[in-house]
Parts: structure tokens; C-alpha cells; sequence
């Protein structure tokens, strides 16, 4: 279960890109704060601001205004020159497209990391995390030479490198199939109950949702909490039902994430059904 | 060395192939010119500053001693020597360019005339045969033996005059043409200029003193040129090279602009196609700097690969192109070396420059993109 320390505090953080008519305001007075051992998943629409949020509270983005905290560092506070360490230290990060080196090894590209930079004790660590991780037969492959899924793994270890209290994954599961991404999350759930470290995911997949602690929408900069949502027969994604485009079959409604969705549904409704339903 | 930087480097082989050549290309072009240009200016002004003179007298107005148009009358010149005190000892010496032919093949020397008594002036260090050469009888520099196949016991004619070769020596090579000693008798013979010579060259009882008497001999001989050996080389030296220094130079700044060109282009677009892995190493917490670090690393690496081959080319290409091409004379200097490498360093940090820009503009945000 998550315990009470907070490692990270959004509060009242707005983030507005352009100027004059030109503005764009991405993320409007957001409130936000994540336990240790939590896993929190962010979900919305497209330009919801899910990748600002993301990458405000990595430090790589400065808000407009409000404060973000990071274990306990006010690092709006910081200077420019302060922040790659605080990403280094105290946040891991996963990405879509496992962003690995191309050139290094498994091991390399956990250990590469390291604040830890005696090589004997770097090295060790990275190839206990990749062990943890099932990838003790491919410390020195390539990432070309790695599936999808033993990639995750490898940038999963690698966003552990740093022992850091906060885990941010972006579309952890969009580059793996049902069963990695699946995999791949209750490893995530794991850590954060096993380590104690917050893991806040922002993705569209809605079947990652069972194994978060907490599920928020995003959308237009805020999140929105009486928001009803349903999941969509084609596609699967999670939909907001108030805006979603929608169809009757047997006498209930399905809801869609677009009218290309809603055209297939329409054009075979009984598969969708069937399939939702097996 | 930085792990990001080693695998970058030596993962993308073909690429860091071309740009160690083209830095190896670029530092042999350029440490082969220069080692061509100091093996000429070593054979130009060798033999006049290694001449057991202080002070060459020559006609005013002449401007070196491969060229020398000096004419001084040997009988006056001679007495008014003598009742200098400061001078220990003083030699005539006759140069002048012309051609002999050995079995009809024309041959352009130096033809040098030299009063074997004092012996200054005549052959710097006897290589084979005999110290000094008699009437009718040349001792040639091994250069020309080597060029022009003469050998001694040969013989070779100038000016209706048949010389015998009966010795080799060396340190008369002056790259176009090569010295040839006789005697003074002889030369003023085979050029009809009996009582005249075109140099005096003068032993000072104080060879300190050189830079003080050249202006005293001057001044009591009005019309004639007193200059101290060291002067005299390199003038002679201006006067032979001079021309030559522009295109060198010309050639040299090119030679560093194709070792820039090549490993700034290598080094740049390495560095773009990784554009996203720095933009990654930024997001997960490295610095600007850490980055910087890894360009200038595969650059300075780069840099000293092409660097050794190209020095490595230089030695080994130098003597077989001499062997091939008599006239190039390659005199490689480790002060050369150092400079050169010198020059690499500024090339591979120049190299850098720009990646580096680039690298401080790369936004880590844009990793989140798919």
C-alpha cells in the first residue's frame, strides 16, 4: 500500500506556451500530489496537456506559475543548471519508444546512469536491477537485438539505476503487445509497492488501469473529476462518454473515440459486441 | 574516456574510417609540405652556414650565393684583408652556375673554385676519394653522383675543359643544382676571369665579434658587401624559398581546410543522427556539459587517430618519394611534428564548434514524442 510521504506536489501549476491571442494554456491550475509506493495513472484526449503534466513534474519544463515538488525540492525554485540533477537523482524516467542507446549494451545503457560512477559498484548494481528484471541472459545485447518488451525492461531498470522516488512513464505499454504491456505494468505496480517509489503513468491504455491505485482525467489543462467514462467496442481506448460519438445495438449504447471507430461499429456491430463480451 | 563517447565512436566504424582519413589525408599533406620546405631550406643554406667562415665579402648588391653576380679583384682584395687586424684568416672563393655534360648529358652544378691551402670553402665532408682535387681534376657532391650517375674515375667537360672525378663529398646539394669543387686555379682558368673572384671569406680572430666588424669592413671598403655567415644562409635562403612560401602557405591553409571540412562534416552529422540519444541523456540528467564533452572526446580521438597515421604516412612516404624524386627533399623536424599536431588539435576543436552549438539547442522534451 502507498505510504504517506508525498514525493510529488503539483500545486496550483498552470503552464501557458505562446503569447497574446497566440496562447495556449496547457495546464490551468492543476493540484497534484502522489505517495510513495502509489501507482497513479493520468488518462484524457489528445492535447489534454498529459505531456506537460509529465514533463513539468520531470523537471524539464518550467510552469508558468505554482510550485512543483519533488521529494520534498521545491524545484521551481532552482536554477536551470540545478535541474538535470534533480531528474538524475530523483526521478526515473520510461518512455513510449524505450529511448535506449543505441550503441550501448543492456548494461551499458543502466549503467551509463549511475550518479554512482565507480565502475565496479555501477556496474553491479545495473546488472542486479536487469537480474531483478529477468534480463540476466542479455546484459550485452544491443538494443536492436532486444523485443519490444526486454527493451521496457531495460529502461525500467534504468529509470531504477538512481534508487529515485519517483517513476514517470509516458505510453509505457503503446510499443508492446496485450501480454508485455501487461507485464510490464504489474513489474511497475511491483517496484512501487516492493521500493516504495511513486509511479505516475500517463497512457491511453485503459487495460493498464486494474493495476494503478488511482485513475485521473485530464483534460483541457484540468483534471476532472465527475467525468464518466466508457470503453470504446473497437479500439478499446477509454472514452469520455459525454463527448464520445455514440451508438445504440440491442438496446444499449456504445461510445466511440471517433466517427472511424463509431463507421466500423456501425458496419458490424455484433463482432464488437461479441468479442467485448467473450 | 566517456563510455558514450567510445561506443559512438568506434560503433559507427566506415564513418570514423573517413574521418580519421580525411584528418590523416590533411595532416600528411600538411606535415609532408612542411618537412619538403624545411629539406630545402636545409640544402640552401647548408653549405654557406656550414662553411668555416664568419663573414663572406662579396660585391655590393649581391643577394646569395647561388645566384651571386660578385666580382672583387683578388690582388687588392687580398692586401687590403691583410692589414685588417681583426681578421685571422681569409680565403677567395670562386661560384658560378654553368652546365657540364658527362657522355653528352648536361648536367647544371655549381661550379666552386677554392684555395685548397686555407681550404675554406671547398668540400664540407669527403664522402669517397680524394681530400682535395689538382689541376684538371673536380671533386663532385654525392647528390649529383646519385642523380646523374658520376662516379669517381669519371669525366665530365664544361667550358671546353675535361675534369676528372677523383672524390664525392657531401653537404653541396642545393636541391636544383649541386656543387662541384676545383681548385681556384682551375676555375679562373675554365672562367677566363684570372685576378678576380667572387667571394672572401673571412676567419675572425674573435668570431664573437662578427656583427661588429662586418659594418667596420664595410665602411673601409666602400662597394662591397660584408655579412656574417649566419646573414648570408639566410638570405640565400629568402632569395630561393621566398617565391615559394606564398604557394606553400596557400597549400597548407587548403590541406587544413580538407581536414576540417571532412571531420567537421563527419563529426556534425554523427552528432545529428544522435541528436535524439543526447536529447535522451539530457532528459534522464546529464548535462550540457557532459555533452560537449562527448563530442569534443570522438573529436580529440579522432583527431589524434588521423593525426598518427597521417605522421605515419609522412615518414614512410618521405623517403621512398625522395628515392623516386631526387629533388624531394624531405627533412622531417620533431618541432614540426609538435606543431602539426598542434594544428590537428585546432582542427578537431573547430571540428566540434558547431555540433556543439547544436547540441546546447536540443529541447529533451522532444524525447517524449513517439
Amino acid at each position: 500500500m502507498p505510504d504517506s510521504r508525498v514525493t510529488l506536489r503539483l500545486q496550483n501549476v498552470t503552464k501557458v506556451y505562446g503569447v497574446g491571442d497566440a496562447a495556449v494554456t496547457a495546464l490551468d491550475s492543476v493540484d497534484f500530489s502522489a505517495q510513495g509506493g502509489e501507482v497513479v495513472m493520468i488518462m484524457g484526449p489528445s492535447g489534454a496537456g498529459k505531456t506537460t503534466f509529465l514533463t513539468i513534474a520531470g523537471a524539464l519544463l518550467r510552469p508558468t506559475s505554482g510550485t512543483v515538488e519533488i521529494a520534498g525540492t521545491d524545484i521551481t525554485r532552482l536554477q536551470e543548471n540545478d535541474l538535470p540533477a534533480v531528474r538524475r537523482e530523483k526521478v526515473g524516467f520510461i518512455f513510449q519508444s524505450f529511448n535506449l542507446l543505441e550503441s550501448l549494451t543492456a548494461l551499458e545503457n543502466v549503467r551509463l546512469v549511475m550518479t554512482d560512477t565507480t565502475t565496479r559498484s555501477a556496474t553491479n548494481r545495473a546488472r542486479e536491477l536487469l537480474n531483478m528484471l529477468g534480463l540476466s541472459h542479455r546484459l550485452k545485447s544491443l538494443p536492436n537485438q532486444l523485443s519490444g518488451g526486454e527493451k521496457q525492461r531495460v529502461a525500467i531498470a534504468r529509470a531504477l539505476a538512481n534508487n529515485p522516488d519517483l517513476i514517470l512513464a509516458d505510453e509505457p505499454t503503446a510499443n508492446l503487445d496485450s501480454a508485455r504491456g501487461q507485464e510490464v505494468m504489474h513489474l511497475l505496480r511491483q517496484i512501487a509497492l516492493d521500493l516504495g517509489q511513486s509511479v505516475v503513468i500517463v497512457s491511453h491504455d485503459h487495460r493498464i488501469r486494474e493495476v494503478t491505485h488511482r485513475v485521473l482525467w485530464l483534460e483541457d489543462g484540468r483534471f476532472r473529476a465527475d467525468v464518466i467514462t466508457a470503453r470504446d467496442p473497437v479500439c478499446g481506448q477509454l472514452v469520455e462518454v459525454e463527448a464520445a460519438p455514440t451508438a445504440s445495438f440491442n438496446g444499449r449504447s456504445y461510445y466511440f473515440c471517433a466517427e472511424q471507430c463509431l463507421k466500423l461499429f456501425e458496419a458490424g456491430p455484433q463482432r464488437y459486441v461479441e468479442a467485448n463480451e467473450g | 574516456m566517456l563510455l558514450v563517447a567510445r561506443k559512438n565512436l568506434f560503433s559507427e566504424r566506415t564513418r570514423l574510417a573517413i574521418s580519421v582519413g580525411g584528418i590523416a589525408l590533411s595532416v600528411f599533406m600538411i606535415s609532408l609540405l612542411l618537412s619538403l620546405f624545411r629539406g630545402w631550406n636545409e640544402k640552401v643554406g647548408g653549405f654557406v652556414e656550414e662553411v668555416q667562415a664568419d663573414i663572406w665579402i662579396a660585391r655590393d648588391g649581391t643577394t646569395d650565393f647561388l645566384s651571386a653576380a660578385s666580382i672583387l679583384p683578388l690582388e687588392e682584395g687580398s692586401q687590403g684583408l691583410s692589414a685588417i687586424d681583426a681578421v685571422d684568416r681569409f680565403s677567395p672563393l670562386i661560384v658560378r652556375p654553368m652546365s657540364v655534360t658527362k657522355d653528352g648529358k648536361k648536367i647544371d652544378v655549381q661550379l666552386v673554385g677554392y684555395d685548397p691551402e686555407p681550404g675554406i670553402g671547398g668540400p664540407l665532408r669527403i664522402e669517397e676519394g680524394k681530400d682535395v682535387p689538382g689541376p684538371g681534376e673536380v671533386i663532385v657532391d654525392e647528390a649529383l653522383s646519385r642523380r646523374y650517375g658520376v662516379e669517381v674515375g669519371d669525366t665530365i667537360s664544361g667550358r671546353a675543359f675535361d675534369l676528372k672525378v677523383v672524390g664525392k663529398s657531401s653537404g653541396g646539394d642545393f636541391v636544383a643544382m649541386q656543387a662541384i669543387f676545383v681548385t681556384l686555379d682551375q676555375a679562373q682558368t675554365m672562367l677566363q676571369q684570372e685576378g678576380f673572384v667572387t667571394f672572401f671569406l673571412l676567419q675572425l680572430k674573435d668570431p664573437d665579434r662578427r656583427d661588429q666588424v662586418a659594418p667596420i669592413l664595410e665602411a673601409l671598403q666602400p662597394g662591397v658587401l660584408a655579412i656574417t655567415s649566419d646573414d648570408f644562409a639566410a638570405a640565400t635562403r629568402e632569395r630561393i624559398l621566398g617565391p615559394v612560401i606564398p604557394i606553400l602557405t596557400v597549400i597548407l591553409v587548403l590541406a587544413f581546410i580538407v581536414g576540417l571540412a571532412v571531420s567537421g562534416l563527419t563529426i556534425y552529422t554523427a552528432t545529428v543522427e544522435k541528436a535524439r540519444e543526447y536529447g535522451i541523456l539530457k532528459a534522464v540528467g546529464f548535462t550540457n556539459r557532459y555533452l560537449y564533452r562527448v563530442v569534443f572526446e570522438q573529436s580529440l580521438v579522432t583527431g589524434v587517430l588521423g593525426f598518427l597515421l597521417g605522421v605515419g604516412l609522412t615518414l614512410l612516404a618521405g623517403p621512398f618519394a625522395q628515392d623516386l624524386v631526387p629533388q624531394f627533399v624531405v627533412f622531417v623536424r620533431w618541432q614540426d611534428v609538435l606543431g602539426v599536431a598542434g594544428v590537428t588539435l585546432l582542427m578537431v576543436l573547430l571540428a566540434a564548434y558547431v555540433p556543439v552549438r547544436r547540441l546546447a539547442a536540443i529541447d529533451p522534451v522532444a524525447v517524449f514524442k513517439a
